[in-house]
């Protein structure tokens, strides 16, 4: 442990030298301080905790095997956010053929919520939000995630995901109604419950 | 209390400095990988075994090269002193014709690379061999029997060959040859030939000793399977201890093959979207039609290139079974009918 100790304040590039030399120690560290950060992003392109890590952990080794391509370009957690997203989308790929989803469902949600605006409130956990976020469609969850919170381009998230950037645009806006819906429905039930 | 007005904002506000705890497994598992050798560096591996190998071809190339010259010196030296009877310029010739053999060896050393090419060209360095053969049969004395590289082919490959060992043996009577028991010791190597890209084929050897394929084996027959055309060399010794190596070359053509789909979805997800089938090979006059199950023709075309989508006449058809029939002529300028079923899958 004493070992670990020492490299515990490594900095980056000492990381990525030890990583690119598979020194485990190098490599834990690695793992330590990035694996929440990136498990955040796993969750969020997934459906299941199960799936987040499978993600993760196949990510991580995909890092660790490709760790001299990190050309220094862009930060480093960047770098490594990308590969778990591109990891995500190969699980979604995969699945595609098997998950069948029927866009006319989503057809028949209810666009009329008035109120675009939420309050946040306590209730607003991590965990539901996670739920909500889950339970959308693939396709839905990916470029909801890829535009809003990754800040991906229409046009880079076509490439992606194999479709137009009009597709993408039109996916977003029901992604966020329907996730919209969702998360107000969430916060009444919340509060209804508590009441 | 914080207002978002959009949704986007909230998430990416929430999550920011979200840091869940991934379970212990993932970095076990990741461990457990890791431990095993990278894909990379199993590549490592291979690539520095194939180059062991091509150094090992080279150099054996050069070594046979060399021995043969050696050999057809010593020959034509002893030819000349048994026509003259004078057995002690016979030892001077020979010692002679050694040390300009030594000095061709150095000739071969500096010329590695000409040599490398000579590989790379394999018909013709194949044919040059071949011919050069017969001549090489006949000015052995030692080995009146030839050493050559006979003809075993895999479906009549012996009768051939005992003819034309018949007929260099015959030659050869003319100088009667030291140990006659010896004498209808024969060796046979399999012949040059062509086969199918990607398919594997056994190379044989009879009658030899201390056999050495260029890859390394010392078996008298073994199984390769060909990824492009190239040389095999044996190196063997016969009965009487001669030091010997043959050359096999086997040709490879791309023969045709057809990669039929069993089933296709034309939804428009950009996957597997037209039943199409792929060939490796040569393919001339190529003609696909499809039916339904009741006969009717749905889809014709003469471009391997081009796929159904899954509409005749405008009209998208209902998911089921759908038959195929393909005609083609393959490299060989066969003609090759393929009929078959698949399945068109809608949602």
């Amino acid at each position: 442990m004493q070992a670990s100790e020492i490299v515990m304040d490594a900095t980056e590039d000492e990381i990525i030298k030890g990583c690119i030399e598979k020194d485990p120690k190098y490599m834990e560290i690695l793992y330590k301080r990035y694996s929440s950060k990136l498990f955040n992003c796993a969750l969020r392109y997934t459906k299941k905790v199960e799936d987040a890590e499978d993600v993760l952990q196949d990510a991580f080794i995909r890092i660790f095997e490709n760790m001299k391509q990190y050309n220094g370009k862009g930060t480093f957690s960047g770098w490594m956010t990308t590969i778990v997203i591109n990891q995500a989308l190969m699980l979604y790929r995969r699945n595609l053929q098997h998950l069948k989803y029927q866009a006319g469902d989503y057809e028949e949600i209810k666009h009329n919520i008035k109120d675009t605006s939420i309050k946040q409130s306590d209730f607003l956990t991590h965990k539901i939000l996670l739920e909500c976020i889950q339970n959308l469609p693939d396709g839905y969850r990916i470029v909801f995630n890829m535009h809003e919170i990754e800040g991906y381009s229409y046009d880079e998230i076509a490439e992606h995901l194999n479709c137009t950037p009009s597709t993408c645009r039109s996916q977003l806006f029901r992604a966020k109604k329907v996730l919209q819906d969702r998360v107000n429905t969430c916060i009444n039930d919340d509060n209804n419950h508590r009441s | 209390m914080k207002e978002y007005k959009d949704i986007g904002e909230l998430y990416k506000d929430k999550f920011e400095n979200f840091s869940p705890e991934p379970s212990p497994k993932v970095w076990e598992h990741i461990q457990m990988k890791m431990a095993k050798p990278s894909i990379a560096y199993k590549k490592f591996i291979y690539g520095a075994a194939t180059f062991v190998g091509a150094m090992g071809l080279i150099v054996a190339s050069l070594y046979i090269t060399s021995n043969k010259e050696n050999d057809n010196d010593i020959n034509t030296a002893k030819q000349t002193t048994e026509a003259t009877h004078q057995t002690e310029t016979t030892k001077k010739s020979t010692q002679i014709t050694q040390t300009e053999h030594d000095n061709q060896v150095v000739n071969q050393v500096n010329t590695v690379k000409y040599t490398d090419v000579q590989l790379s060209e394999t018909p013709s360095f194949s044919e040059s061999q071949a011919s050069e053969q017969p001549t090489v049969a006949k000015q052995e004395k030692e080995e009146y029997v030839p050493h050559v590289s006979q003809i075993v082919s895999d479906k009549a490959p012996w009768n051939e060959s005992k003819e034309k060992q018949i007929v260099s043996s015959s030659e050869i009577k003319t100088t009667p040859p030291p140990k006659t028991n010896e004498s209808k010791l024969k060796v046979f190597v399999s012949k040059d030939t062509t086969v199918c890209e990607n398919s594997t084929i056994t190379l044989s050897i009879r009658n030899a000793e201390h056999i050495r394929w260029s890859s390394g084996e010392t078996s008298q027959d073994v199984k390769v399977q060909i990824t492009n055309s190239q040389n095999f060399h044996v190196s063997y010794k016969d009965k009487n201890g001669k030091d010997t190596m043959a050359n096999i070359f086997v040709r490879c053509v791309p023969c045709t093959e057809l990669t039929i789909p069993t089933a296709f979805t034309p939804n428009g997800d950009g996957l597997n979207d037209e039943f199409k089938v792929y060939a490796s090979g040569v393919v001339h006059s190529y003609e696909i039609i499809i039916f339904n199950r009741f006969n009717k023709e749905m889809f014709r075309s003469s471009n391997i290139n081009q796929g159904w989508d899954g509409n005749a006449m405008g009209v998208a058809q209902p998911h089921g079974l759908y038959l195929y029939v393909i005609r083609y002529m393959d490299n060989f300028n066969q003609c090759v009918e393929r009929k078959g079923e698949f399945l068109l899958l809608r949602n």
